[in-house]
C-alpha cells in the first residue's frame, strides 16, 4: 500500500464528510436478504459467505475440532460450564449423524443458557446493584430484572418484545409484571443520590443531566448501535444525528427516575418511578443555563424509511412516549436492532464481531468484515420471528464455528487476528466462567436460580457503604456467579483480576489479559484453593481412594481429557508426596483449564 | 501498551480498532504491520520531565483561603454579608457570612510565598513548590468532584489517571504494579475501589490498592500458611510443566507464553513486594523526617515513605489518599461545621509528611525527575455555612493546588482569585488544563493518548485541556 493512499485515509478518519455522505453510511441504509455466494456445494450459507473471503486471500478454513474439543467449546459457549465426564463420554460415543446437533439443541435448551447469555446482556445493560458515586447503597431489588433477563434468553423470547418491553413494558398494554420489570433497563446504571439532592440548582439540574446522558447512551448503543449521547452539546461528529434530535429521544425518556415501585402487592422492585415532566428544552452547548426551543418527543431522522417524527406535542404523556419510541425501534424496517444484535451474538461465539465495535455501528466504528453476512444473518434474525435461538442455531452447525483452533503459520502471516475465520480462536474464560467452571469441577455447585443475590462481601458504613470482598463459605455462595450482587466498590479480587467489568461502565466485549495479579489470584486465592481441595476429595470418594483413578478422574472433570502416560506418571508422584488436592490446585491453575480452544 | 510479553492480550486487531478508531480496514492492515514491527509502549511522544508521579489526593475539599491563597479582605468583610457574587454555590445552599481565616498568614521562603499558620512545615517548602491559584471544578458535589480530578469526567467508571499512564507508558519494573494506590489508613475514600479504577481501559492498568498496614500488602500475595514453602515450589514447578508443554503443543498464541510468564512475575512479585513496603531499613533520620511513628498524621507518614520507596523501586505512578470518606467523625478535610477544628487535625496528618517527603526526594536526587502533585477536589467557601456556624461550605469556583519536582517551576504562583478567593481572577486552569500537564510533563501530548470506547475515542482530557505553559520549567 503506497504511503499517499495511507494518509488519504488518516485524513478521511480525522475529518468526515458531513451531510448527505453521513446519510448513506452502511448500516443506516434498509436491510435486503443478501445472495448466498455460490461456492462448492454443502456448504451453509455462513459457510459460504466465509469461504468466499477466505478464498480471495487463498486461505481456507481449519479441519473440523474432534468431538472432545467441541464439547467443551461448545458448553462454555453456550452455558458457561464445563462439561462432566460423562456428558462428553456420551457425546464422543454418540453414533447418530446428528450428534453435534442434538447436543447444540440440548445445550439451547438448558436452563445454564440464560444465565451465560443474560449476563452478556446484563454487560450491555450497565447492570448494577449498587448506586455508585458517593454513598453506593445497595439495591436490594435490583435483581428482578436480572432475571428478567436469563428468562426472557431462556425462553427465546422474540428480540424486538424483549426491545420493547425494556424502553416501555410498564406502559405497553397489556401491562405484566413482566413488562414492569424489564424497564429496569433505563435505571439499573450509577445514579448520584447525593447530586440529586443538593441545594444548588444548576448544579443539581446537570447532575440529572447527566443522568440522562447515561441513559439515552444506554438505549442508542445497546439497541442501534450508534453514540446517539454524542449529540448532547453539538450535532453528532461523525453521525446524522443532529443536535435536537438528542433532547427529542430525552423528551421521551424525560419522566424516567431512579427509584423502586412496586411490580406486585407488597414486592417492590428497582424499576424506576414516573413524572410527567416539563416540555423539554434544547439547551445550547448542552449547558444547562443556556436553554433554547422546545422539542417534541421523537426519535432519529438518520433511519429513512421510518418517520422520527411521532406526532406527539411536547407536553404528551411520558409513556405515550415511550411507546411510540418502542414501535419506532423495534420496526422491522429500523434496520440496525437486527444488525447490532446479531454481531453481537456472532461476537460472543467467536470472540470478535464481525464489526469489531459493537456498540458502535456508526462511522467512527470499524466497518463489517464480512457485510453481506452480517446483512444475511440479521436477515435471518427478523424472519425466524427475532429468535435469538434461531441465530445460535445457524452459527453453532456451520463448518466455521466447528474449526480446529490450531494456529497455522501461513494464514497467521496474512491473517494475523483471524478476520477471516481460518481457525477458532482460542478463548480465555471470562472471570464468571472461570469462577462457576472451579465449582463445577469441586461439585460444589448450587444450582438454584433467581431471586436475591448472595452478597459475599461485609458490608460498613461512614455515610458511605463500603462492600469489603469476602470468601465466605456456604451454599448460598456456591450459586453461579450471576447470581453475585454486583456492587460499584469493593471489587472480588478473583474475578476483578480476571477483567470482569466495572458495573457501570457499557461494556459490550470485555478485555482480556494476562497479569501476574491473576496468577496471584489464582495460586493464593482461598476460593481457589478451597476447590482444588474438595476436587481432590471428590474424586477420592469416586474412586475409592485410588491414586491413579482419581487422578484421571480430576484430569477429566477439569479438562475433559484423560492424562497421557507421562502426566500421570508424575501426577502419581505428586499425589503420593504432596497429597492429591496439589494436582488439584495445578489443574485449576493451568492453561488449559483458563482457556477453551 | 507494555514493553513486555505481558502487553494486554487485547487481540492486536482489537487494539488497534480502539486506538486507530474509525480508520478503515486497508489503514488499520497497514497499522497492524506498523504496530507488528514497533511493538512497545505508546509514548511517549517526545522526551518526558518526569519520570515518575506521586499524588497527593486530599479528599473533602482543603480550603484554599486558610491555606495557600492569602485574602486580607476577608477580615475586612468579617461578619458582613458578601454581595454580588450570583447564585450561593454552596452544596447545602445556606450561605452565612464571611469568615476570615482563624489562620495566621505569614511570608515565607525566598520567594515570599503566603502560607497560613496551619502548614508550618510546608511552609518551609514552598520554594520547591508551584501553585496554582486559580483551579476551577466543574462539580460542588464531593463524588462527581472527586471522580473529575481523578478521571477527568464528573461519572462513574472512567479511567483514572494513573490507569492512563500505565497505558500510556507501560511498566518500568515488571515486579511490581504500575499503579499503586495507598488509601487513607483512617479509611477509604467515598467510593471506594471506583476511585482507582481503569474504567473501559483493560483491567492490567487499574490502581493496585496496597493495605500498607497489612501484613499482606495486597490481597492473594501470601501463599495460604498451610502450604509449606517446599511444598508450593514444587507444585509451582509442576503447574510450569504444564503449561510449557501447553504452550509447546500450541505454538502461535502468545497468550499461552505470557500465561507462562505471568506466573515468574508473580513469584517475584511475592519477594518485591514485602521488600519494597517493609519500612524497617530506612534509616532513623529519614523517619524521623516524615514524623513516622507520631500519632498525629495517622499513618499518613508512613504512606509517604513507603510511596517513595515505590518510585525507587519502578512503579511508575503512587496515589496516596489524605481523608477518607464523609461520615463522622470526620476523616477528612470537609469542614462543614467547623473549619478550624477540621483543618487543625487534618493538617497535622500530612504536614510534616509532606514536607519531609519533599526533602527526602531532594536528598536522594530523585526530585529532578519525580512530579509531585498535591491536590483536593474543590475549595471551601469565603462565607460560613448557615449564619452561625464556623464552617465554610463547598467550593468549586475557585481553589488552590500545586505541583512540585521535575519539570516545573519552583517557588512560583500561576492564577490568581478575586479579592475574597470567590472566583477565579486571572488565568483559569481548568481540571483537564491540570491533567494536560501533568501528562505533557511525562512526555504525553493529552490529544494523542486516546482509547477507542463505545463511539468516541477517548482522552483523559475530553475535548478540552491546554497545557499551562507558564509553569513549566
Amino acid at each position: 500500500m503506497n504511503a499517499r493512499l495511507i494518509i488519504a485515509l488518516l485524513l478521511l478518519a480525522a475529518f468526515p464528510v458531513h451531510g448527505a455522505d453521513q446519510r448513506n453510511h452502511w448500516s443506516l441504509q434498509p436491510l435486503h436478504r443478501p445472495l448466498v455466494p455460490s461456492t462448492a456445494k454443502g456448504l451453509s450459507p455462513i459457510d459460504a459467505f466465509i469461504q468466499a473471503k477466505l478464498t480471495e486471500k487463498n486461505l481456507a478454513m481449519s479441519p473440523m475440532a474432534d468431538r472432545r474439543t467441541l464439547i467443551r467449546r461448545l458448553s462454555f459457549d453456550l452455558l458457561g460450564i464445563p462439561p462432566t465426564p460423562a456428558e462428553i463420554d456420551a457425546f464422543i460415543s454418540d453414533r447418530s449423524p446428528r450428534a453435534y446437533e442434538n447436543l447444540v439443541e440440548r445445550f439451547l435448551a438448558s436452563p445454564r443458557y440464560g444465565e451465560r447469555w443474560g449476563r452478556h446482556w446484563l454487560d450491555v445493560a450497565r447492570y448494577t446493584e449498587s448506586q455508585g458515586f458517593e454513598y453506593d447503597r445497595l439495591r436490594n431489588n435490583a435483581w428482578h430484572y436480572r432475571d428478567y433477563v436469563i428468562r426472557s434468553f431462556n425462553a427465546d423470547k422474540p428480540f424486538d418484545r424483549f426491545m420493547k418491553e425494556q424502553i416501555a413494558g410498564d406502559a405497553l398494554e397489556p401491562i405484566t409484571q413482566e413488562g414492569m420489570i424489564a424497564v429496569s433497563l433505563l435505571v439499573c446504571g450509577p445514579w448520584d443520590q447525593a447530586g440529586s439532592a443538593q441545594a444548588n440548582i444548576a448544579q443539581r439540574t446537570n447532575t440529572r443531566e447527566e443522568e440522562l446522558e447515561d441513559l439515552i447512551a444506554v438505549v442508542g448503543q445497546s439497541f442501534l448501535g450508534l453514540t446517539v449521547n454524542c449529540a448532547r452539546c453539538h450535532a453528532h461528529k461523525f453521525d446524522p444525528i443532529p443536535h435536537d434530535e438528542y433532547y427529542r429521544i430525552k423528551s421521551v425518556f424525560e419522566g424516567v427516575r431512579a427509584g423502586e415501585r412496586p411490580i406486585a402487592t407488597n414486592v417492590l422492585s428497582y424499576i424506576g418511578t414516573r413524572v410527567q415532566p416539563e416540555p423539554t428544552k434544547r439547551f445550547k452547548r448542552g449547558d444547562v443555563n443556556s436553554p433554547a426551543e422546545i422539542v417534541a418527543p421523537g426519535a432519529l431522522s438518520a433511519i429513512a424509511g421510518l418517520s422520527a417524527d411521532f406526532g406527539l406535542a411536547p407536553d404528551a404523556p411520558e409513556a405515550t412516549r415511550r411507546v411510540k419510541f418502542a414501535e419506532w425501534l423495534a420496526d422491522p424496517r429500523n434496520p440496525l436492532p437486527a444488525r447490532v444484535m446479531a454481531n453481537r451474538v456472532w461476537q460472543y461465539h467467536f470472540g470478535q464481531g464481525l464489526v469489531a465495535t459493537p456498540n458502535d455501528f456508526g462511522a467512527n466504528g470499524v466497518r463489517p468484515t464480512h457485510p453481506e453476512l452480517l446483512d444475511w444473518l440479521a436477515s435471518e434474525f427478523i424472519a425466524s420471528g427475532w429468535s435469538l435461538k434461531s441465530v445460535h442455531r445457524l452459527i453453532l452447525n456451520s463448518a466455521a464455528y466447528r474449526q480446529q483452533s490450531r494456529a497455522n503459520p501461513k494464514a497467521a502471516a496474512i491473517d494475523s487476528e483471524n478476520q477471516l475465520l481460518w481457525r477458532f480462536s482460542p478463548r480465555r474464560l471470562e472471570a464468571e466462567e472461570l469462577r462457576d467452571a472451579m465449582l463445577v469441577v469441586s461439585g460444589e455447585i448450587n444450582s438454584q436460580m433467581g431471586g436475591p443475590s448472595f452478597r459475599p462481601f461485609t458490608i460498613s458504613n461512614f455515610n458511605s457503604d463500603f462492600y469489603e470482598p469476602k470468601d465466605l463459605i456456604g451454599a448460598e455462595f456456591n450459586r453461579r456467579t450471576v447470581y453475585r450482587m454486583n456492587v460499584n466498590s469493593g471489587k472480588e479480587p478473583l474475578l476483578d483480576a480476571f477483567d470482569c467489568p466495572d458495573p457501570s461502565v457499557k461494556t459490550p466485549r470485555r478485555g482480556v489479559t494476562t497479569t501476574p495479579l491473576q496468577a496471584l489470584a489464582l495460586m493464593n486465592n482461598s476460593f481457589v484453593q478451597r476447590q482444588a481441595t474438595r476436587l481432590a476429595e471428590r474424586v477420592l470418594a469416586e474412586n475409592k481412594s485410588k491414586n491413579a483413578a482419581a487422578i484421571e478422574a480430576a484430569y477429566q472433570h477439569a479438562l475433559g481429557r484423560r492424562p497421557d502416560k507421562t502426566e500421570l506418571a508424575a501426577a502419581v508422584a505428586v499425589a503420593k508426596e504432596r497429597g492429591l488436592e496439589h494436582i488439584c490446585w495445578a489443574l485449576l491453575n493451568s492453561t488449559e483449564f483458563v482457556y477453551v480452544q | 501498551m507494555s514493553n513486555n510479553a505481558l502487553a494486554p492480550l487485547l487481540s492486536r486487531r482489537h487494539f488497534l480498532s480502539h486506538t486507530a478508531g474509525g480508520l478503515g480496514g486497508v489503514a488499520l492492515a497497514w497499522m497492524l504491520n506498523r504496530e507488528q514491527s514497533h511493538a512497545g509502549a505508546l509514548g511517549p511522544h517526545f522526551p518526558p520531565k518526569a519520570k515518575r508521579v506521586i499524588q497527593i489526593f486530599c479528599c473533602g475539599g482543603v480550603s484554599h483561603i486558610d491555606t495557600f491563597d492569602y485574602k486580607p479582605e476577608l477580615a475586612r468583610l468579617h461578619g458582613k454579608t458578601l454581595e454580588g457574587k450570583g447564585e450561593n454555590l454552596g452544596f447545602f445552599g445556606q450561605p452565612g457570612r464571611v469568615m476570615k481565616s482563624p489562620y495566621e498568614f505569614r511570608q515565607h521562603g525566598k520567594s515570599g510565598a503566603w502560607v497560613s499558620s496551619l502548614l508550618p512545615n510546608i511552609a518551609g517548602c514552598v520554594d520547591d513548590l508551584c501553585f496554582i491559584h486559580s483551579m476551577f471544578a466543574k462539580s460542588n458535589n464531593h463524588t462527581p468532584a472527586t471522580f473529575q480530578m481523578n478521571t477527568g469526567f464528573t461519572m462513574n467508571g472512567f479511567p483514572c489517571m494513573g490507569a492512563w499512564l500505565s497505558y500510556g507508558l507501560g511498566s518500568t519494573n515488571e515486579n511490581l504494579p504500575t499503579f499503586v494506590v495507598l488509601p487513607d489508613r483512617r479509611g477509604l475514600p467515598a467510593g471506594g475501589s471506583i476511585n482507582w479504577t481503569s474504567g473501559f481501559l483493560p483491567a492490567n492498568h487499574q490502581g493496585v490498592p496496597f493495605r500498607s498496614s497489612s501484613a499482606e500488602p495486597i490481597v492473594d500475595l501470601r501463599t495460604p500458611a498451610n502450604i509449606a514453602p517446599n511444598a508450593r515450589n514444587a507444585d509451582l514447578q509442576l503447574l510450569a510443566q504444564m503449561n510449557h508443554r501447553f504452550a509447546d503443543a500450541h505454538p502461535g498464541d502468545d497468550a499461552f507464553a505470557a500465561r507462562l510468564h505471568s506466573y515468574e512475575l508473580a513469584a517475584r512479585m511475592q519477594s518485591s513486594i514485602p521488600e519494597a513496603t517493609n519500612l524497617d531499613g530506612e534509616l532513623d533520620s529519614v523517619k524521623k523526617l516524615y514524623g513516622l511513628g507520631e500519632e498525629s498524621n495517622k499513618g499518613f507518614a508512613q504512606n509517604c515513605l513507603m510511596a517513595r520507596r515505590l518510585l525507587e523501586r519502578g512503579v511508575r505512578f503512587v496515589q496516596i489518599f489524605n481523608g477518607g470518606a464523609f461520615g463522622s467523625p470526620r476523616i477528612n478535610w470537609d469542614g462543614h461545621e467547623n473549619l478550624k477544628e477540621n483543618h487543625d487535625t487534618q493538617a497535622a496528618t500530612m504536614d510534616k509528611p509532606i514536607a519531609g517527603l519533599i526533602q527526602d526526594l531532594k536528598n536522594r536526587g530523585m526530585f529532578e525527575d519525580t512530579l509531585l502533585v498535591w491536590n483536593t477536589e474543590f475549595g471551601r467557601s469565603p462565607s460560613t455555612q448557615g449564619l452561625n456556624s464556623p464552617g465554610r461550605d463547598h467550593h468549586p469556583t475557585v481553589f488552590t493546588c500545586f505541583l512540585a519536582g521535575a519539570g516545573v517551576k519552583r517557588g512560583y504562583h500561576h492564577g490568581s482569585s478575586d479579592e475574597v478567593g470567590y472566583f477565579v481572577a486571572e488565568n483559569k486552569v481548568t481540571v483537564p488544563d491540570f491533567h494536560a500537564t501533568i501528562l505533557h510533563l511525562l512526555g504525553i501530548d493529552h490529544e494523542k493518548l486516546t482509547f477507542y470506547h463505545n463511539g468516541i475515542n477517548r482522552r483523559l482530557t475530553n475535548v478540552e485541556g491546554e497545557v499551562i505553559k507558564e509553569i513549566l520549567s
